[in-house]
């Protein structure tokens, strides 16, 4: 929409300023929050900030307030379109409840990318990953 | 026209003005508790003493956290460097805070400078559209842009 | 109006001679005595005993080093020895 500011930098993030947002870290973390601000490296400053959780077709949130994000943790920066959002057919869950299957679930997936890095290491003459392992 | 770009530019990061930077609303924190969680998970609760441009901070009376979360430590002190930082969690006061200091401060600016200020307003204007693709500048106040108000 | 932070933040000489810990990218960690340091967080150490297996293990392991130089550009964090103490979840109530 702003021809003169290039797509490809932060500088594209104007029009997100003071809209709600969703955030993905690197580390698989999906935050919401309004975006008050960011600068030249995507460092971002997120208001009224809830982490979500989510679980086949049901989800948690946890209130967690004002966050400064340093930009080169973020993989996704995407609007959340509020009419819409209520419409998303996941069902709500107590944060507590969901937290240990969540948990399982990532310690899971660990063990599974750990598995496949060996084998692939072992017998399909790939590389060792850097040690991140998280794709990005 | 380009002024009209300016224009409509300009009311959509106008009432935010640039020193609500990530990093202003960081030096702003200064002896504010927080809670920063480094790339690797570990996380430090402490108030912060001191931080500089590269995102580096000194916190004290600092709980350490594994991350796993399963072991804590007690620091006296401790310095961080900021490329190992993922996020930091200040109280959701601060920002409200930066912004009544930056208009007190930009009261203070206009009165003193008086009537220099609307000479330079239009140089001032036009600014902050090509700072704002690349903001540089860093958290310096009270410069570019600041002439127009809110 | 903030001070543009050219100076260091962190003032090393209140550890000189005083035991500090400090970590590296790659999660090395070593504690010594600052022995002396410069701008670029670059340190000299004395009696250096490097952390072997932190964080995993309970059992801390330690290796001997001696006089070292530290480069500051892999620091990534540092903190006097003094004051630190493994302790029980303070968080606890609160979670």
């Amino acid at each position: 929409m702003d021809s003169l500011i290039p797509f490809t930098t932060s500088g594209s993030l104007v029009d997100c300023v003071d809209r709600k947002m969703l955030v993905v870290l690197r580390d698989g973390r999906k935050l919401q929050g309004v975006l008050r601000s960011y600068d030249q490296f995507a460092n971002l400053v997120l208001e009224d900030t809830v982490e979500r959780i989510y679980y086949g077709d049901v989800f948690a949130e946890t209130w967690k307030g004002l966050f400064l994000i340093r930009g080169e943790n973020v993989v996704l920066l995407g609007e959340v379109d509020l009419d819409k959002e209520d419409d998303v057919p996941l069902q709500q869950v107590a944060w507590e409840e969901l937290v240990p299957i969540h948990r399982e679930e990532i310690a899971a997936k660990k063990k599974r990318e750990e598995t496949k890095a060996k084998v692939l290491f072992e017998q399909k003459g790939f590389c060792k990953e850097g040690g991140e392992g998280d794709g990005y | 026209m380009s002024e009209g770009h300016g224009a409509a530019r300009e009311s959509s990061l106008g009432e935010w003005p640039r020193s609500t930077l990530p990093l202003s609303l960081l030096n702003a924190a200064q002896n504010k508790p927080m809670l920063v969680e480094l790339k690797n998970g570990e996380t430090f609760n402490g108030h912060l003493v001191n931080c500089d441009n590269f995102m580096n901070i000194t916190l004290r009376e600092v709980y350490q956290t594994n991350a796993e979360g399963d072991r804590f430590w007690k620091v006296k002190e401790c310095y961080i460097r900021g490329s190992t930082i993922k996020y930091l969690r200040v109280p959701d006061t601060l920002l409200d805070a930066v912004k009544e200091e930056q208009n007190r401060a930009r009261e203070a600016g206009r009165s003193a400078r008086g009537a220099h200020v609307s000479g330079a307003g239009n140089r001032g204007r036009g600014m902050p559209q090509r700072g704002r693709g690349a903001v540089r500048g860093g958290p310096m106040r009270g410069g570019r842009g600041r002439g127009r108000g809110m | 109006m903030d001070k543009p932070k050219r100076e260091a933040i962190l003032d090393l000489a209140k550890y000189t001679n005083e035991r500090i810990r400090v970590k590296f990218t790659g999660g090395r960690e070593v504690t010594g005595v600052l022995k002396g340091y410069d701008q670029l967080l670059n340190l000299v150490l004395d009696e250096v005993e490097e952390n072997l297996q932190t964080e995993s293990d309970a059992d801390p392991q330690t290796r001997k080093l001696g006089l070292v130089v530290l480069r500051g550009p892999t620091i990534t964090l540092l903190s006097p020895v003094d004051g630190f103490e493994e302790i029980a979840n303070p968080f606890a109530q609160q979670e």
